[in-house]
């Protein structure tokens, strides 16, 4: 039986083949799709599961891990960030083990596309000692995060499978295997030496740790010396690659003409850490030279150990930053071989940065983001991260750094200015709701608790937009569909000691622009302190908001001179240059206007009108 | 056996990785392998977006510089950007109301004004793909992409729109 995958959704089946039955996640690309997948493939097959998207990661981490603590299989689902997030479980978990299986999937971003750093999880696995699978191809991530199940329930020890995004969203025909139905009941056995170790029993039970992945280092179903196909002549250069690397460089290998390309053989690491022993020496033996290609920081290298005859990322055969393209692959190979390097004719074709990404359009916060710019000018605005981190094409973020910061960050730059005596120019900090949820609540907690002033700005879609709208708190619905108690924001914000709280219709702008300004003269009053401005508009990529939302006519009048503030100041991509015009006017573009009717107000001609609905 | 590599060009909502899967489920009605790429994530918020569709024996949905058989550009705009990803007498064929430089005339076709005709706001990119299906360089033919238009159509509505879609495409003739 077959079925087109997508590399998120081939892993999800895989973990279903193998067992698993709990899994919890937080949405972030590359990896949102594992969960949801997971979750429909239970549904179609009967197998009883709980899935939940957690606040964070590190709650979803601990969550998976105690339910492989009851002797069950689980997995946790999370993007490279996250781990980050997870750190502090993740690092305690590979001492403590398990009594069933746990799989941690954190899935990686070379490029980045669609995260804050490059950062590689295997690297990660290495700092933690904890064993990792790099999966190459969707039919292939099916079956390591099978795999990776079962070998954590026979060591006992929680171990990562990390796809990149070149596989998570890359789609492909998957041969299925039988889902294993695991009726097992939970069962927690009392061990407070081991899952409550002391730093005594912590020592022990590392010591147990090392043993094991040295065991695994030793273990000859990890041995990667036996190349897919050995050439009958013995090749000078010798290629060790893993994950989308491998598969990138066997299909480079592959277009290359014959006499060239038996100069190399390709090996194809499945456990990048730990790295078996002995292939790495065999390999050092049997060729002249070795390159390494993996994605996106030398971790197979690393543990080769310093050695004249390996090329890699450390001595910059392959560059240490940005994604693997074929490219690269091309001029390493030569590097390796000493021949001359490829010609690239096209470089300089590769043209200017193609079309950044903007809010959609309608977005509710575009017209939040407006309004901020308007009710707060000069100020210093700190985000964070969602879609409205696009507010800085709008000239309207100053930061952004990681989950949660926005809070942590205005309420220093209050601090920091404040205790030197400096002006304040207004503060404001722009989060949105899951952001908010995920790590802004210890910040807002801290940032009350340390007597910061500024403005809390909260872009409220009730959903989490840029991974695919998933569910928040608030939305009153779980992963599974399921209804849940639906959190007050509001509430919660209350029992962070906020008592200054606006909710605001952002479409209702001249109101938004007014709460905004008093939030700030709240903020600075003698006995002020946050105030907080719930912006709240639903996501239109919502079915349900796109459908509510009334579909007005927008016209450009003659009135428009071609000045351009509406498309620098408000940047809707639905208004566009008219093409051939020499006056460089704008018009509305058909297909993507949504009729929100927000962008009226923005000319200064009054040339964009509404025309009927 | 089919091997081709294709490169589709186009902005966030305009359908580039639904052509992507239109292709890829075409190719496994005809028995072909194939490996695809999408963009996720920040990438679709209307900026510039490429998916990868290589049919075939691969084991990566990447596609080198000079090496795609056939590109499909959606936005003009984007035409400049992925040109060089074409192979030495490989094929493109781009959405785009004008002639572009490097272009011969008969590779571009104005979809979106006619799906907008057809009050077809939502399918410029079937009426496109209708419309370059003809093109002898494109992988499968206009009763194949049919075909898995219908199977992967959720209601009869859509199925409907997007078949009708495909057919206006193909009336735009190939000059």
């Amino acid at each position: 039986m077959q079925q087109v995958m997508l590399g998120n959704e081939a892993i999800a089946r895989g973990l279903l083949e193998k067992g698993c039955t709990f899994i919890y996640a937080y949405p972030g690309t590359p990896s949102s799709e594992i969960l949801p997948a997971f979750i429909e493939q239970a549904s179609e097959h009967a197998v009883a599961i709980h899935g939940h998207w957690s606040v964070n990661e590190k709650i979803a981490l601990e969550s998976a891990f105690t339910a492989a603590m009851t002797g069950l299989r689980s997995a946790a689902v999370m993007k490279q960030v996250g781990l980050n997030v997870a750190a502090d479980a993740f690092l305690s978990i590979a001492y403590l083990g398990v009594t069933g299986g746990l799989v941690v999937i954190s899935a990686d971003d070379p490029g980045p596309n669609s995260s804050q750093t490059e950062q590689d999880s295997r690297m990660f696995a290495l700092f933690a000692k904890v064993a990792v699978f790099d999966p190459a191809t969707p039919q292939e991530a099916a079956l390591f995060a099978g795999r990776a199940l079962e070998l954590s329930a026979e060591i006992g020890l929680p171990v990562l499978l990390r796809p990149t995004a070149t596989l998570c969203h890359a789609r492909q025909n998957i041969s299925l295997k039988s889902i294993i139905r695991d009726s097992r009941n939970p069962e927690f056995v009392r061990q407070p030496q081991r899952w409550a170790a002391t730093p005594k029993h912590r020592l022990q039970l590392h010591q147990k740790l090392n043993q094991k992945m040295l065991a695994l280092a030793c273990d000859p179903r990890f041995d990667f010396a036996d190349a897919e196909s050995r050439p009958t002549a013995p090749a000078p250069y010798g290629i060790i690659a893993s994950g989308c690397a491998w598969a990138l460089t066997a299909d480079v290998l592959s277009s290359l003409p014959q006499d060239e390309a038996r100069q190399f053989v390709l090996y194809k690491v499945d456990l990048p850490y730990p790295l078996h022993k002995k292939a790495g020496r065999t390999l050092l033996l049997r060729h002249a030279r070795l390159l390494v290609v993996e994605e996106s920081q030398p971790v197979i290298e690393y543990q080769l150990g310093p050695q004249e005859k390996i090329c890699g990322r450390n001595d910059g055969t392959i560059p240490n930053a940005g994604a693997l393209t074929p490219e690269i692959i091309r001029t390493a190979l030569a590097l390796l071989s000493k021949r001359p390097l490829p010609i690239n004719p096209a470089a300089d074709e590769a043209a200017a940065p193609g079309k950044r990404p903007s809010l959609c359009p309608g977005c509710p916060h575009r017209s939040s983001f407006y309004a901020l710019k308007k009710a707060l000018p000069h100020g210093i605005y700190a985000g964070d991260i969602g879609c409205y981190t696009l507010g800085i094409n709008l000239n309207a973020l100053d930061s952004c750094l990681c989950m949660g910061a926005s809070i942590s960050q205005a309420g220093s730059f209050y601090q920091t200015l404040a205790h030197c005596g400096a002006d304040i120019p207004p503060l404001a900090a722009v989060i949105g709701d899951s952001t908010f949820y995920h790590s802004g609540i210890p910040a807002l907690v801290n940032a009350r608790w340390e007597g910061s002033r500024f403005v809390l700005f909260l872009l409220d879609n009730s959903t989490t937009a840029m991974t695919g709208n998933q569910p928040t708190p608030a939305a009153g619905l779980r992963a599974d569909g399921s209804r849940g108690p639906a959190l007050s924001l509001e509430k919660i914000i209350q029992g962070c000691g906020i008592e200054k709280i606006t909710v605001v219709d952002p479409y209702r702008r001249d109101e938004l622009i007014a709460a905004l300004k008093t939030a700030w003269q709240y903020c600075m009053e003698p006995d002020g302190g946050i105030a907080v401005v719930i912006a709240r508009r639903g996501c239109l990529m919502i079915p349900a908001e796109r459908k509510a939302l009334q579909h007005l006519q927008i016209t450009i009048s003659e009135a428009c001179t071609g000045c351009g503030y509406c498309l620098k100041a408000f940047e809707c991509p639905a208004l566009i240059r008219r093409i051939n015009d020499p006056e460089k006017r704008v018009t509305i573009d058909p297909v993507t206007c949504v009729g929100c009717g927000q962008c009226v107000a923005v000319c200064p001609q009054e040339a964009i009108q509404i025309t009927g609905s | 056996m089919t091997d081709c590599k294709l490169l589709i060009a186009g902005q966030g909502g305009q359908g580039v990785v639904f052509l992507s899967r239109l292709l890829s489920q075409t190719a496994l009605m005809a028995g072909d392998d194939f490996i695809t790429y999408e963009s996720h994530g920040m990438a679709m918020r209307g900026g510039s977006v490429t998916s990868q569709v290589k049919i075939g024996n691969y084991r990566s949905p990447l596609i080198g510089e000079k090496s795609a058989d056939l590109l499909l550009v959606l936005a003009a705009d984007e035409f400049q950007r992925n040109r060089h990803f074409v192979r030495p007498g490989g094929i493109s064929l781009v959405n785009s109301p004008h002639s572009l430089a490097d272009l011969p005339s008969e590779n571009f076709c104005g979809a979106t004004a006619v799906a907008l005709e057809h009050k077809l706001a939502k399918a410029v990119n079937l009426v496109f793909c209708g419309w370059a299906a003809q093109h002898p360089a494109f992988p499968y033919n206009f009763a194949q992409i049919r075909e898995a238009i219908k199977l992967m159509a959720v209601s009869p509505d859509i199925e409907t729109a997007n078949l009708r879609a495909l057919e206006i495409g193909r009336q735009l003739s190939i000059r």
